[in-house]
Parts: C-alpha cells; sequence; structure tokens
C-alpha cells in the first residue's frame, strides 16, 4: 500500500497524529470503563434496595414534572409516579399554562383543594397562580402547582423553590422511569463517605418494539451501549463525567440553589446545571462526585426516524455551543483541577471538535488528491482506516455486552447488531455532521 | 504509522467477530446447561424442604457425579441460599444439611481467602446465610477489610452468627460505615431479639466518627435511656454530623429536659442541624418553648423563619394567634407564611 509517508504536509502529519492520540485515548477509556462495569455488575448481587425502600432513614427527594396541554397522558404519567417504590418521595406537577384540560383532569382525579403555600424563593422564579394538595391523605405526597405560562427552566425553578426534598429530579413528559428508579439513583448519596455526590445519574434509552426496530434503531441503541460501556463508566472512575447527554439525573437540591437552579435562555437545562454545580464545588474547593449507574432507568417514548434525529442532533450541538460560550473560563485553567485541564479539553479537543476536523481533513484530502499531491490510492487507504476504527471500536462494545451481560444468545441478533455497527459510519456519521453544521448556524444566527 | 494501525484494527476487528460469535453460542449453551441445572436442583431444594424431622437426610445418587462439577456447585450454592433467605425455622435447616452434604462449606472456606473481592465477598456472605459458626474468626478478621463490600457483608455475617455480639467489630474498624451501610447494618438487627447492648459507652467515645453515628442511631432504636447523658454531651461534639445525630436520638429518649438542651446549641448551629433541632421541637410539644422561638424569628432567615412559624404552630394550636401579636406580623414575609399556616390548619382540619 502506497501511504503517504513521503508527503511533507505538516497538516497530513497533524491530521495523523490526531487520529493515533484519539485512538490510544479511546483505548484506555474503554479498558477502564469495561474493567469499572465489570466491578459494577459484580458487586449488583450485594445490593438490596428494598433495604432502603422500607427505610425511614431513606432522603426525601422531589420528583418534578413540569406539563403543557398533556390531558391525554398526565393521568397516566402521575399514576407511575405515585407507583414508584419510593416512600420519601415528593411529586410536584407545574402546569406550565395549559390550555386544555391537563389541570381539570388532575383536579378532578385526585380531589384537589387550593392552598395558600408561601414560597420561599430561594432562587428566582416566576409568579404561581395556585397550588393544590389532594384531600384524600393517600395522595399527600403529591402538589400541583397551577403556574402562567413561562420557559421550561422558570418552571422547574419554581418546583424547586416549593420542593422539601434534600434531592431533586425532573421528569420529561416523554419519559417513562423504571419503578425503582428513584431507588436505586438515591444509593450513591448515601453510600459516599469521603466525597459530597452532587448528583447521580443513569442512561435514557429509547423505548423501541424490537420486532419492528429500523436500522436507524439499531445504530442509535448501539451508540447508546457504546457510550454507556466503553465511556460514561471510565469518567466516573475518574470523576470527570462531563456534558451528559441523555441522563436521567436527580441532583443535591441544596447546591443546586447556590447555582441559582437552571438557567432560563439555554435549551442544555440539566447539562448547564451540572457544569455550573462542578464550577462552584470546584471553587469552594469541596471534595466531590457525580455518581453514574449503568443501568437503563428511564426511557423516552420518541419515534426514531431520520428527521428526529437531525433536530435532535442539531439541538445537541446548540445546547453544546452554549455551554461552551458560559463555561469557556474552565478550559485550561488550572483552578477548576482536571475539569479544566483533563476533561473539558478532552471533551472538547476528541468529542465536540470530531465533524470540524472530519469535514476539514476531508476537503483537504480531495485537495490534494485533484492536485495529485497525494495518490488516490493513499486517501481511500486513509478513508477505509477511519472506517474500520470506527467499526472496530463498535465491535469492542458487543462483545462486552455478551460477555458481561450474557445477552445475545441468538446469533440472529448479533449479526443484527454487526450489521447496525458496519453502517453506523455510513448512515449516522453523514447525520452528525450535518446537524452539527446546522446547530452551529443556529447558535451563531440566533434562530 | 498509519499503516501499522490500519493493519491491527482490521485484524482485530476479525477476531471481535470471531470472539463475538464464539461468547454468543458459549451463552446460549451456558443458558440450556443452567436450565437443566435449574429443574434438578429445584427438585433437590423442594425434597430437602419437605422432609420431616426424622428422616435420615441424604443425597440422591444422580447428584453425586454433578457435584464434582464447579460451576454447578456455584450454582446450586446461590439457589440454596435464595431458598434460605425466603424460608425459616425447620426448612433451613435441612437447607443448611444439604449444603454440608454437598460440602459447599469446603468451597465457601476456599472463596473466603480468593483474591477476586466478589468471590471472597459472597463467601463470607454465605457464612452469615447459612450459619456457619466455624467461620466466626475468618469473617471477624474480614470486618475491617479495606474493600467496602467485603467489608459490610463480613460485618453482617458475623451479626448472623452471634447476634448482637457480633457488634464487636465497631471496636475495631478504622473505615467508615457510609449511611447506606448503617441502614443495612440496622436492618439487620431488627431481625434480632433485642438483648443488652456492651460496649456502648466505649463505641460513643470512637474515634471512628461513623461508629458513634451509629451507636447513637442504636440507642434511639432500642430507647437505651441510660444513655442520655452520654447522648447530651455530644451535642457538643465538633462535628456537624454527630450532633445531628444526637439531636435526633434525644428527641427519641427525650424527658423534660430535652427542650432546654436543644435550644442552649442552636445558636450555634448549622442551617441543617437547626431545621432538625425546630423538627424535633414540634414534637415536643413544650409551650416553654415559644418565647424563645418567637425571639429567634427576628434573626434567622426567611427559610428558618418558615420552620420557626410551624413548629410555633405545632407546638400549640393557639399559636398562630400569638404569632399575630408579634411587632412585624403584618409585613412580608411573615404576613405571607403566617396566612399559609392558618390555611394549612384550616385544611387539616376538613
Amino acid at each position: 500500500m502506497n501511504w503517504i509517508n513521503n508527503t511533507p504536509f505538516f497538516i497530513l502529519q497533524l491530521i495523523g497524529f490526531y487520529i493515533v492520540l484519539s485512538v490510544i485515548i479511546h483505548v484506555c477509556i474503554a479498558i477502564t470503563s469495561i474493567l469499572k462495569n465489570q466491578i459494577y455488575l459484580n458487586r449488583k448481587e450485594f445490593t438490596d434496595y428494598n433495604t432502603l425502600a422500607s427505610s425511614s432513614n431513606a432522603p426525601n427527594i422531589s420528583v418534578i414534572k413540569v406539563i403543557y396541554n398533556q390531558e391525554n397522558t398526565i393521568l397516566q404519567s402521575v399514576k407511575l409516579l405515585l407507583l414508584s417504590h419510593y416512600n420519601n418521595l415528593e411529586i410536584i406537577i407545574i402546569n406550565n399554562g395549559s390550555t386544555d384540560n391537563s389541570l381539570q383532569n388532575l383536579i378532578k382525579t385526585y380531589n384537589l383543594k387550593p392552598i395558600n403555600v408561601y414560597i420561599n424563593k430561594e432562587i428566582d422564579s416566576g409568579p404561581v397562580k395556585t397550588i393544590y394538595k389532594s384531600t384524600n391523605p393517600i395522595y399527600k405526597k403529591l402538589i400541583i402547582v397551577d403556574k402562567p405560562i413561562s420557559n421550561n427552566a422558570d418552571s422547574l425553578n419554581t418546583g424547586i423553590n416549593i420542593a422539601s426534598g434534600k434531592y431533586i429530579t425532573h421528569i420529561n413528559t416523554n419519559y417513562v422511569i423504571k419503578q425503582d428508579a428513584i431507588l436505586k439513583l438515591s444509593k450513591p448519596f448515601l453510600k459516599e463517605t469521603t466525597q459530597k455526590v452532587i448528583a447521580s445519574g443513569s442512561v435514557i434509552k429509547y423505548a423501541e418494539n424490537k420486532k419492528s426496530a429500523t436500522i436507524l434503531s439499531r445504530i442509535i441503541s448501539l451508540k447508546h451501549t457504546r457510550i454507556l460501556l466503553l465511556e460514561y463508566m471510565a469518567w466516573t472512575k475518574v470523576n470527570e463525567l462531563l456534558f451528559t447527554p441523555g441522563l436521567f439525573m436527580i441532583f443535591d437540591r441544596e447546591i443546586a440553589i447556590k447555582c441559582k437552579g437552571y438557567t432560563p435562555n439555554t435549551s442544555s437545562l440539566d447539562m448547564e446545571l451540572t457544569m455550573r454545580m462542578r464550577q462552584y464545588m470546584e471553587e469552594h474547593k469541596t471534595a466531590y462526585t457525580i455518581s453514574f449507574i449503568p443501568d437503563i432507568l428511564c426511557w423516552k417514548k420518541e419515534e426514531i426516524n431520520f428527521k428526529n434525529i437531525l433536530t435532535k442532533k442539531s439541538n445537541w450541538t446548540l445546547k453544546k455551543l452554549e455551554s461552551l460560550k458560559s463555561n469557556k473560563k474552565i478550559i485550561f485553567n488550572r483552578k477548576y483541577g482536571t475539569l479544566g485541564l483533563v476533561s473539558y479539553p478532552y471533551w472538547f479537543l476528541f468529542k465536540f471538535l470530531t465533524p470540524i476536523v472530519k469535514v476539514i481533513t476531508f476537503i483537504y484530502l480531495l485537495v490534494l488528491g485533484s492536485t495529485k499531491q497525494i495518490s488516490w490510492l493513499s486517501i481511500i487507504s486513509l478513508g477505509v482506516l477511519l472506517y474500520s476504527l470506527k467499526i472496530t471500536y463498535s465491535f469492542i462494545a458487543i462483545l462486552t455486552k455478551i460477555i458481561t451481560q450474557h445477552k445475545n444468545n441468538q446469533n440472529n441478533s448479533v449479526v443484527k447488531q454487526i450489521v447496525a455497527a458496519i453502517l453506523e459510519p455510513i448512515i449516522f456519521t453523514p447525520i452528525v455532521i450535518f446537524s452539527f453544521f446546522k446547530g452551529s448556524l443556529q447558535y451563531f444566527t440566533k434562530k | 504509522m498509519l499503516q501499522l494501525l490500519f493493519y491491527i484494527t482490521v485484524y482485530t476487528s476479525i477476531v471481535l467477530l470471531l470472539m463475538m460469535f464464539f461468547f454468543s453460542y458459549l451463552n446460549k449453551v451456558k443458558k440450556q446447561k443452567y436450565s437443566v441445572w435449574e429443574k434438578e436442583s429445584n427438585e433437590l431444594i423442594n425434597t430437602f424442604i419437605f422432609i420431616d424431622n426424622n428422616t435420615v437426610l441424604e443425597l440422591p445418587d444422580d447428584i453425586h457425579t454433578l457435584k464434582k462439577n464447579p460451576f454447578f456447585r456455584t450454582f446450586i450454592s446461590q439457589k440454596i441460599i435464595t431458598a434460605v433467605k425466603n424460608f425459616s425455622g425447620e426448612t433451613t435447616r435441612n437447607l443448611k444439611q444439604l449444603y454440608l452434604l454437598l460440602e459447599l462449606d469446603k468451597d465457601t472456606l476456599h472463596d473466603t481467602k480468593h483474591v477476586l473481592g466478589h468471590l471472597k465477598t459472597r463467601a463470607i456472605r454465605n457464612v452469615g446465610v447459612m450459619n456457619l459458626k466455624n467461620f466466626e474468626e475468618i469473617v471477624f478478621e474480614n470486618t475491617n477489610h479495606k474493600n467496602d463490600l467485603i467489608r459490610i457483608e463480613a460485618q453482617v455475617a458475623l451479626i448472623r452468627l452471634t447476634g448482637f455480639k457480633g457488634l464487636k467489630f465497631l471496636n475495631i474498624i478504622t473505615y467508615p460505615i457510609s449511611e447506606w451501610y448503617q441502614i443495612v447494618l440496622l436492618r439487620e438487627l431488627k431481625t434480632l431479639d433485642p438483648e443488652k447492648f456492651k460496649g456502648i459507652k466505649i463505641w460513643l467515645k470512637s474515634f471512628n466518627k461513623s461508629v458513634i453515628v451509629f451507636t447513637l442511631k442504636l440507642i434511639a432504636n432500642y430507647h437505651l435511656f441510660e444513655f442520655y447523658p452520654d447522648t447530651v454531651k455530644l451535642l457538643h461534639h465538633k462535628n456537624h454530623k454527630i450532633r445531628l445525630q444526637a439531636i435526633r436520638t434525644l428527641a427519641k429518649i427525650f424527658n423534660k429536659n430535652t427542650p432546654k438542651e436543644l435550644l442552649s446549641i442552636f445558636e450555634n448551629e448549622t442551617t441543617e442541624n437547626k431545621i432538625a433541632i425546630l423538627k424535633e421541637l414540634s414534637s415536643f410539644k413544650e409551650q416553654s418553648t415559644i418565647p424563645y422561638l418567637i425571639e429567634l424569628l427576628k434573626q434567622e432567615t426567611p427559610t428558618l423563619q418558615i420552620v420557626i412559624i410551624k413548629t410555633i404552630a405545632k407546638i400549640d394550636t393557639e399559636g398562630i394567634l400569638l404569632l399575630e401579636k408579634i411587632p412585624n406580623a403584618h409585613t412580608p414575609p411573615l404576613n405571607n407564611i403566617i396566612l399559609q399556616l392558618k390555611e394549612e390548619q384550616a385544611y387539616e382540619l376538613d
């Protein structure tokens, strides 16, 4: 194979260096993550969550759910929350100016009555119309807040002000959580002795019907498996889990309030709050951790199609850019320890910038090829290398899943996953690149 | 360099592909084998569960070959442990006998010295569940193990083996007991008949702060009134978590002096501890504390003001009338808080 060794171009060497460094880092992260995941699975056998469910020492947790025009689904959602396997739970439903019968349905079903509650506005939040509680004592943990329409962050901040729990979480309208989700996520707060747990999270997965799964949904599922098994666990080991897309999280209310709650005018609510909480802890030199549980505790009900994925991905780019702007002081700042010197730069260079690097490399190689400064065979070879690297990484994730979770007994299922891994760079990478530029354009044009 | 990387990647991909199919096949075989074992071990366990007292317990002939298979031994060991956890009385005696007849205790002994943490933990857990008294020494040695999982399973197993006497590990442990593990230990103690505790005084002076907190929880849970003076002393401990637990414990063993003791430390406490004190005061319903609480309203933050007002209202149903007489009762935020309380009371009366 005629490689590009003799090409004197500095940029090509730089691209080569970037690829090799990226491979080394990813392999190290994957090994750490696999080991940590195995340790988690080994320990799981000895954890009896019912101990906490029945204990009076379990901490109070407030679940906040913001609703808008959900008359068809709200009753079912509240019912599911009330069935959670956790005693010390407070459920706060914020009716964010619904114009349908959402509130009336709740009032009727749960015998709600307005009460006058003094809201201690520890963080900024908009006005509240009425607060309701049920006259039926079995629903005493349910609080319904009716308020004029405002942004999501403001509604959540209202919920935080009203919440009496030591910990808070919010559940989006299209989320379905497992009955023991709160129980499992609350354990890290009680287990840590040397540092403060400021948040704990687990992955949210798309609810999919395996029989009618499309290639796109299989690719998304594979992507989830990959980040879950080969990335997140490694970052939690070094306490550097950053920019956590699709995590269902519980936060320490006190620290969230000290960080002024959710920020209006940003679309990345949890991600932004997590970053500010981390900044706060670093600035106050308090030992802290963000815990991660590699279990699927929450599902997202959403149709997986190209249009939705494109919209989601470009929104995600937008969120990352917003976060980059508001947290720019962290990067390469010694004051923020490993957050500023390792994890943030890693995320920026090897995660955020990847689509740009890919496009620049592609264009650059095309120019070199068409001006005959480099042979087309060399360009194709480089393309094949990048493609096979991506596939290998997915293969490692699939194999890890097979070995550690003893799943996929049917060869049929393994074949489907392998096909998804092979097709991912062809189908999904263009979506990622396109949505990156779409999201960036939205950010810079403020649309 | 990139060429080398290319070849490595291609070969790795091929190897990974082959491994995926191999392990998938292995899982399939394993699953089939386990379903056969499941049936056989269920039959064996059921036979032992329903055997009456006078029958001599012995293993059926067909199990002798199978019991030599180490994977089957691990499998049936787990099944017996699960069964013992779900039954009580004579049944567990028979299952213990089955465990010994299969010589699983030898595996347990071997695994208690295993280098792999989860196997060691499993062995120690099995000792506790199967009540293998001759392992007490080994279990005790592991109660201060550096691995938290081994440590807690050893502590739980020791309690299962020797009852309240098992708490002797509190004398030696240097690692903290997390809140989670304290909950686990208290649940384990709940299953025992209460008896006289030995060592409380020593544990209350432990250098390990979590031991003090845990001991305070024991005093609260078992209403050990004789340790009231020791608990009061801990209200002045420099660690705020110990003070918090001391506040909660005093409320469980309270006497007429308790409200005074709690109010004496109020001023210099953390917000969390102040809220805990107010919560306990509201349960004592001691009217003499109301003037002090009204005085506090002038100094505290809105967050605490709400709690103070609620405390006053809970101590005395007429407390709201008293509140309305204080000078700033008609200005925000006090007027709003009082209004809320009035509605809450009316709401509760409904």
